[in-house]
This record gives structure tokens, C-alpha cells and sequence, in this order.
């Protein structure tokens, strides 16, 4: 009996030490430190190395760390629930930057935020109000307008007159973008049929792909993905299944050549490049920096793909009227 | 809505495919349980099977020697397992919770270690696909159920064969008598530890190529973290569901499957469901199965309750 309650406390020790070890936020053996005192941390839902959100952010991160001479760190698989508990133990070490890279952290930064005052939050993705935080700045997406033109670029570029939207879990952001993406989609072609479908998953590629599958059957030829790294099952099934997609985030043709049309491209580097310099001359404002068409805070990849110069055209002189605001898009 | 030939034979297909990581992974898990072993890390072994596989696919580029890696990774990953549950006698639903947490982390590590972000998957169409002469040109189930995957074909006659080991034959009776009074088979001579270890890596064998399907012929050789999405929890409660007959697991799967493509099925063809409560109907099953195997009479009567010699 002794042999035996010992091993099943060695055992639940194993399975304690590795819950521990598995849920807890990986920091990254890769976080180099360089010479500048200045620490700059950021915080990422997923993987630097995996999907299409977090990838193209850490690059930035990085550009804009080695540019102003940071000292960087970074946390992959910080989840939400997790937060706050990083964000304290990060400010409490003294660092004074801390980068979130998706609007779900809103919610702890307000919490944290004003616990450490000499430490700059900022946040990437979207924020509506910095709660009149002096030290927390957000630079956020219009994600009004890349709904719309996403929606418009896919009924364009319908043959057959119907699109489907594949998003992941049925979350008030995903329902909005659903929203005006039909709303886009109806702008260029108002008898577009539109399908939309909810994965309930951000990681499942196999359910994201039958579904897809199962939407080009139906007659949608032209696909948006909106289920973060269950996008890859989306873009398969058209590429598989001669359908169109549409890139998301950052320039995902040379994965799917038959089937991407274009991408949307966030621009990434201008943000944080800002980020860097208001850092660098202590001028973080404690506002919301909107990145839009008009200031280039996003744009589509040229030249589109498996389409007519036409709908290149009306995709971008749409576009154009949207960041003169000739076209209001919350309208 | 409308439930026109296309729809029915989309759902069928769907839900087939669907159930393909849940029946392979099921069958294997109903092995191990018939020798009294309740094996909750079948998302981790799974896990690891997914991976394995898509390393073995980088490494090799082809897709059935994938098939094999995804198998030796599931055989690995149970061997953990096994060692703590049939050898040192360790609680097997806190073995195999601890299991599957520690799966999650150690994949993703791996993941990013070793599989290339810029790797392009060769064609898998030979390991994908395989449409069965004259019945693939049948109406309505002729796409669905004759147009599979080669290894979904394999897990059909596997239950077939597991049945008759189990009805028929001396070794598959000394495997239920393990689940049904592992103190009585010790007394005749029976190595309880080496039978439920057996049984075991059957289970991970089979478990690591469910892991392989999914990965290979599901998502088109990719793998992403937790790609397997709770379906090796589903898989231990498909097996209750199909009464650890390999016949019923195997319709049982496809029910379960058919409740998940039911989800997204429902959803574009208009079906008047809330999403979220189509999306948790293979959850609302599963929780109905674990609601039966307490008041369960046909399971081994020592399921989940390790061998001690000399206790009753």
C-alpha cells in the first residue's frame, strides 16, 4: 500500500507538473535581449510561428524592437483568462511597454493598467475607448471597413452569385463582421446570396474544410475565411475544389495559388513602428489610433488573381471612396 | 430548408468523414476497455498521432509511410500511459487527464520545434480518396459512403475483426475475463498486466491513426494546436454509446459524426436551430452516454478500476 500511495502521488505530481507546464503561458526560449534597458514585452493568443494573426505581428514586433532598440519579450499562448495575471507580473518587473496583440485583452489592461502607472499598455486590434487611461493606447482596426470591402471583393468576383462567410466561434466581433461583409457584398451585387456558418471552432482545419467543402457543393464559389488558424481547412477546400478564396491578414496566395484571389493586408509595421516612436519620445497618448484606408492602416494584395481587371478596379475605386468617405460604410 | 438528395448525401458524406477519427479511435479504446482499462488520454494519444504523422509526412513525403509514423507516435504516447495505468497501477482517470493537458503543451512544443511553417504537403488524393467501383456511381450514398478514404475502408473491417476476436476466439474471451474480474483471471494463470498492456497499445496504435486521419485525409496535411478538437473525449463516449460492441461503436460514430456535420449542415441550409445549440450536439450525446455507463450492465464490470493483487 505504501508502494502504492507513493506512486500515485509521484503520479499526480507528473500530471499537476505537467498541467502546469502546458497551460501556462510558453515564454519563448527565443526572446533575445539586447543591450538597451528599455524592456518591451508582447503578449500573443497563439503561436509566433503558426496561422496568420499572431506570425505577421511578431514580425513587426520584432522589426520595431531591433529599430528602437528595446529590449523585447514575448508570450505566446498568453489567453485571455490568463491576462491579467501576465500583465501584472510583467509591470511589477519593470517593464515599460507592454504590446497586446488582439482586442480580447481590453478588458485586463483596463484592470491592470492603473495599478502601474509608469508602465505603458498598448494594445493592436481594436478598441472602441482607452477608459480615460493616460497609459493605455490602442491601435485599432476598422474592422467596419474591412468587413465591407472583403464582402465586396468576393461578390465581385462571384461567377455563380453566391459567397460563403466560414467563421469560427460565434463571438459579438465575428457576428459584426458577418454583418458588413453581407452589407459590402450587397453594395456591388445586390442579389448576391450569401451563406454563413459557424465552425464553433478558431483550431479545427478538418471541420472548417468539410464545411467548406460542403458550401461549394451547394454552389458558393467564392469563400471568406474567418476562422483564424481553421482558415487553412477553408482555403484547401477551394483550392481542392476549384473554388475562390480570400486571403487573410497578410499575403497568403503562395500557400494557395489556385484559389486565393487577393489578401487583405493589416500593416502591421506602421503600427508598431508608431508604437515605437511615441515609446522612444514619451509620447503615448492614452488614445485610440484608428487604422484605416485612409491612412493606410490596411489595404488588398495587386495584381488579384483568377478574376477579371474589372473587379480589381471596382474593388479599389470602392475602396478609394470609403477612405475619402464618399462611401460611409456603418450606413 | 430543404432536404433534397444533395443535402442528404452531403450530410451523409459529412457525417461519415466526420465520424472516421471517432470510430478508428473508438475501436481502439473499446479494446482497452474490454480489459478494464477506461483510457480518458485518448485527445492526448490523438494529439500526438496528428503530429507524428505530419512529421512523418515531412520526413518521408509519403502519405501511407505518414499513416505509419502516426501510428508509432499513438503507440508511444500509450506507452506513457500504459506504464502508469497497467504497470504501476496509477488512477487511470487522473493518468489520463494529466495526460491529455500535458499533450496539448508537448505538441505545440514539438510543432514548433519541428514541422516547417513553409512546408507544402505533397498530394494526399491516394490516401484521401478511394471511390469503390460501381457503388461510387450509386445515387445519394454512392459519393457518401463509396467515394472514402482508403483507411476508413481498413476501420470497417477492423471492427469486423474485433468483433470475432472478441466472439469467437480464446485470446479475445482472455481479454474480457481480464475486464470482467481481472482477480479471476489472475487466479487462472492470467497476466492481467500484460493483457491490459496489449490491449493498450492497440488502443494507441489505432487512436495515433484516428490522429493520422485526421491531419492527412481531414485537414489536408496540416497540423495546427489542439487540432484535435475534443474528439478523443467523444471517442470514449462513443464506445459507451455503442455498448463496446465494435459493430454498434462503429453506427454509433457515424451517429456522433452526423450530430457534428448536423451543425454546420443545419446552419446553410437554414435549418431554424440556434447555431450554438446545433454546435453542442455531439456534447449533448456524449454527456447522455457518460449519463448511461453508470447505469451500464453490458461494460466489463472493472472498468476504470486498477488490478491490485490480493483486493477484491
Amino acid at each position: 500500500m505504501i508502494l502504492l500511495s507513493l506512486t500515485r502521488r509521484h503520479i499526480l505530481a507528473l500530471a499537476l507538473g505537467a498541467a502546469v507546464l502546458s497551460t501556462g503561458p510558453l515564454v519563448s526560449p527565443r526572446a533575445a535581449y539586447a543591450a538597451d534597458p528599455v524592456e518591451v514585452a508582447a503578449l500573443f493568443t497563439g503561436s509566433v510561428t503558426q496561422g496568420n494573426w499572431d506570425v505577421p505581428g511578431y514580425a513587426a514586433f520584432d522589426k520595431m524592437v531591433k529599430k528602437y532598440s528595446f529590449k523585447p519579450s514575448y508570450i505566446e499562448n498568453a489567453t485571455y483568462e490568463k491576462a491579467p495575471a501576465i500583465l501584472r507580473q510583467l509591470a511589477s518587473r519593470g517593464v515599460k511597454m507592454i504590446i497586446c496583440h488582439s482586442s480580447g485583452y481590453s478588458a485586463a489592461i483596463q484592470e491592470i493598467a492603473k495599478e502601474f502607472p509608469d508602465t505603458q499598455f498598448v494594445l493592436y486590434s481594436y478598441a472602441s475607448s482607452t477608459g480615460d487611461l493616460k497609459n493605455y493606447t490602442a491601435w485599432s482596426l476598422d474592422w467596419d471597413q474591412y468587413g465591407f470591402v472583403t464582402g465586396a471583393v468576393a461578390a465581385a468576383s462571384s461567377k455563380n452569385k453566391h459567397i460563403a462567410i466560414i467563421s469560427g466561434e460565434e463571438i459579438p466581433s465575428a457576428k459584426r463582421a458577418q454583418e458588413f461583409t453581407i452589407k459590402g457584398a450587397k453594395s456591388l451585387v445586390p442579389d448576391i446570396q450569401v451563406d454563413t456558418v459557424y465552425t464553433g471552432s478558431f483550431s479545427d482545419v478538418a471541420k472548417a474544410k468539410e464545411i467548406a467543402t460542403g458550401v461549394i457543393a451547394r454552389g458558393a464559389d467564392v469563400l471568406l475565411p474567418s476562422a483564424d488558424l481553421a482558415d487553412v481547412g477553408t482555403q484547401q477546400a477551394a483550392d481542392e475544389e476549384e473554388a475562390h478564396t480570400i486571403g487573410a491578414y497578410m499575403d497568403q496566395s503562395p500557400a494557395y495559388p489556385n484559389a486565393v484571389i487577393t489578401s487583405t493586408v493589416l500593416n502591421f509595421d506602421k503600427a508598431y513602428d508608431e508604437m515605437g516612436q511615441l515609446m522612444t519620445a514619451g509620447k503615448l497618448d492614452g488614445k485610440v489610433h484608428t487604422m484605416d484606408l485612409s491612412n493606410e492602416g490596411w489595404t488588398l494584395q495587386k495584381p488579384f488573381k483568377h478574376v477579371d481587371a474589372k473587379v480589381e478596379m471596382d474593388v479599389f475605386a470602392t475602396m478609394a471612396k470609403i477612405a475619402k468617405g464618399e462611401i460611409d460604410v456603418e450606413k | 430548408m430543404v432536404f433534397d438528395p444533395i443535402t442528404i448525401s452531403l450530410l451523409l458524406a459529412a457525417a461519415i468523414r466526420l465520424g472516421a477519427p471517432m470510430l478508428l479511435a473508438s475501436l481502439g479504446e473499446l479494446v482497452s476497455e474490454r480489459t478494464g482499462v477506461l483510457n480518458i488520454g485518448l485527445e492526448g494519444i490523438m494529439l500526438f498521432g496528428a503530429f507524428g504523422a505530419v512529421f512523418g509526412l515531412q520526413l518521408t513525403g509519403m502519405p501511407y509511410a505518414a499513416v505509419a509514423f502516426g501510428a508509432l507516435w499513438g503507440m508511444l504516447a500509450v506507452g506513457v500511459v500504459a506504464i502508469a495505468v497497467a504497470s504501476l497501477r496509477a488512477d487511470q482517470i487522473v493518468v489520463g487527464i494529466g495526460f491529455n493537458i500535458l499533450a496539448l503543451g508537448a505538441t505545440s512544443l514539438l510543432r514548433d520545434m519541428v514541422l516547417s511553417p513553409a512546408f507544402q504537403s505533397p498530394s494526399l488524393r491516394n490516401v484521401s480518396s478511394y471511390r469503390i467501383p460501381y457503388f461510387s456511381e450509386l445515387p445519394i450514398v454512392g459519393r457518401a459512403v463509396f467515394s472514402q478514404s482508403p483507411i476508413l475502408y481498413g476501420a470497417v473491417i477492423v471492427a469486423i475483426l474485433f468483433w470475432i476476436f472478441f466472439r469467437h476466439t480464446r485470446l479475445g474471451l482472455i481479454f474480457r475475463a481480464v475486464g470482467e474480474g481481472a482477480s479471476a483471471a489472475d487466479a487462472a494463470g492470467i497476466s492481467v498486466t500484460n493483457i491490459r498492456f496489449s490491449a493498450m497499445l492497440v488502443t494507441g496504435i489505432m487512436t495515433g491513426i484516428a490522429g493520422a486521419y485526421l491531419t492527412l485525409v481531414a485537414s489536408g496535411g496540416v497540423f495546427v494546436d489542439n487540432i484535435t478538437g475534443g474528439r478523443g473525449y467523444l471517442a470514449v463516449a462513443v464506445v459507451i454509446f455503442g455498448r463496446w460492441h465494435p459493430i454498434w461503436v462503429m453506427l454509433a460514430s457515424i451517429l456522433f459524426g452526423a450530430a457534428d456535420a448536423l451543425q454546420y449542415q443545419g446552419q446553410a441550409i437554414g435549418l431554424s436551430i440556434s447555431p450554438p445549440l446545433l454546435l453542442m450536439s455531439p456534447f449533448l450525446l456524449a454527456l447522455i452516454a457518460w449519463v448511461l455507463v453508470g447505469k451500464s450492465k453490458t461494460g466489463p464490470s472493472e472498468i476504470g478500476i486498477p488490478f491490485l493483487r490480493g483486493q477484491k
